[in-house]
């Protein structure tokens, strides 16, 4: 029932966008992780301009679907005239693969704030008063205790993010970046193997999940054996 | 920018966003319902059913929420596409393509994912129904059907509304991806108009405010559900 040769072109085809989608995943994860961890903080903060922006930016980017950030920022802010005069700005959003990283870190960013607080609100107030009152200064007691206690919370959920921006690394291929989903698609134009393609593609952004999973899985229980 | 999304509100792309928004509707409340029935069958096999069964609903869980729904909705697109293509004349293929097509595979992909999360959702619920009261009420003498309607199924839905809120605010989002294949839901009201007005930042504005009002909307809607399901569960709780 398999096709030998389909199968090894299928593969090869399939591997040069894999790594693409490895490539605009990871950046995505770490652009979330920045933006979502400072918006946490935001929260956290007394300040009620920063806690404002903060709530607005998660309700307005976890209401609307990523394919519309999407399309908003490569076709909508690259017809912007300052955006097209400014030479940094113009080489960020005349880049697919670039929107495509931007569009997942801000959308992925506004769930992972959201984890992180749940995390930072975990943490006993008792253990921060205690800090405070053995003079730790704010950096330390974000570093020896809010931290270490919130990202044992966090991770659990933090894995889930994880996940949904790699599947979202797929709506790449809608502005032309040939992704594993682009090269998927062109795949099963050519050839009308749908099934097997489909198969195949699935399977390799299974695996791309099940590496980071493991990853996370390692730093949860490596935080357990030093607790 | 607002002068322009007046403008193009103006001529006639505001009817296209009203169908948009019709449709986007219709496909996400029909793959919800699909979702809700897959997941409170899943949930119950995952529960109750055979050993066999539980290992097939466990593997449909985790393959569909593994992989992208962009792929998802592409495999049943194409792929009944290649099923149907001898039978393409038949059936007049290509006619259906364009017109009730489409629609068909969103509610089948929103469906399919949906009911994928709904099953753990689902399964949470019916779990935290204390254990005692089914037995209560089979001491009683009461018959399986019952028992469903008075005791599972109210407490049910109560444990369930924040979880399954999740799930359809996903399934809201997820309608998008359906314009990928031809479906005219509001994010492709806003492409055809990008293309053709060359105003894509106004389209696409349009298109998440649209998006974002329907959410919030639905999200009122969830809290006076759960209130209305939850009368006399906080006094037991």
């Amino acid at each position: 029932m398999i096709d030998l040769d389909l199968f090894s072109t299928t593969l090869q085809t399939l591997f040069k966008g894999f790594w693409l989608s490895v490539y605009i995943g990871l950046w995505g994860i770490v652009l979330s992780l920045a933006v979502g961890l400072s918006l946490a903080l935001m929260r956290q903060s007394g300040n009620r301009a920063l806690q404002g922006f903060a709530f607005g930016y998660s309700t307005l980017f976890r209401g609307t679907p990523l394919l519309v950030q999407l399309f908003l920022l490569y076709y909508g802010v690259g017809t912007l005239p300052f955006v097209r005069q400014s030479p940094a700005l113009w080489w960020l959003f005349s880049d697919g693969m670039r929107c495509a990283i931007l569009a997942i870190g801000l959308n992925s960013g506004a769930y992972v704030s959201e984890v992180f607080r749940g995390g930072f609100q975990a943490v006993p107030t008792g253990q921060i008063e205690a800090a405070k009152a053995i003079g730790m200064s704010a950096w330390m007691r974000f570093r020896r205790v809010v931290f270490p206690l919130a990202i044992r919370q966090a991770l659990p959920a933090y894995s889930n993010e994880i996940v949904l921006a790699i599947k979202g690394t797929s709506l790449a291929s809608t502005i032309a970046v040939m992704d594993l989903t682009g090269h998927a698609k062109r795949l099963m134009n050519q050839n009308y193997a749908i099934i097997e393609t489909f198969v195949i593609a699935g399977l390799l952004y299974l695996l791309i999940n099940f590496t980071l999973l493991s990853c996370v899985h390692l730093v949860e229980r490596w935080l357990h054996i030093r607790r | 920018m607002l002068d322009t999304i007046f403008n193009v509100l103006r001529e006639g792309w505001g009817w296209m966003f009203l169908r948009g928004v019709m449709m986007t509707l219709v496909i996400s409340i029909l793959g919800m319902a699909l979702g809700v029935v897959i997941g409170i069958t899943g949930a119950s096999i995952k529960t109750t059913g055979p050993r066999w069964l539980r290992g097939l609903v466990s593997l449909y869980t985790t393959v569909v929420r593994s992989i992208p729904e962009l792929l998802i909705i592409y495999l049943l697109f194409f792929g009944s596409v290649q099923a149907a293509s001898d039978l393409a004349d038949l059936m007049r293929w290509e006619d259906a393509m364009t017109s009730w097509f489409p629609a068909l595979v969103g509610v089948l992909a929103i469906g399919l994912i949906a009911g994928s999360y709904s099953v753990e959702v689902f399964r949470g619920a019916l779990q935290a129904i204390p254990e005692g009261q089914i037995e209560a009420a089979k001491a009683i003498g009461m018959p399986a059907w019952m028992r469903l309607k008075r005791i599972i199924l109210p407490q049910m839905f109560w444990y369930a509304l924040p979880g399954a809120n999740n799930v359809w605010q996903t399934a809201l989002k997820d309608t998008a991806l359906i314009s990928l294949v031809g479906l005219v839901e509001i994010m492709r009201a806003a492409t055809l108009g990008a293309a053709n007005t060359r105003e894509p930042l106004a389209m696409y504005l349009i298109a998440g405010v649209l998006y974002f009002l329907i959410g919030a909307l639905s999200q009122a809607l969830f809290v006076l559900a759960e209130r209305y399901t939850g009368k006399g569960m906080r006094a037991r709780a």
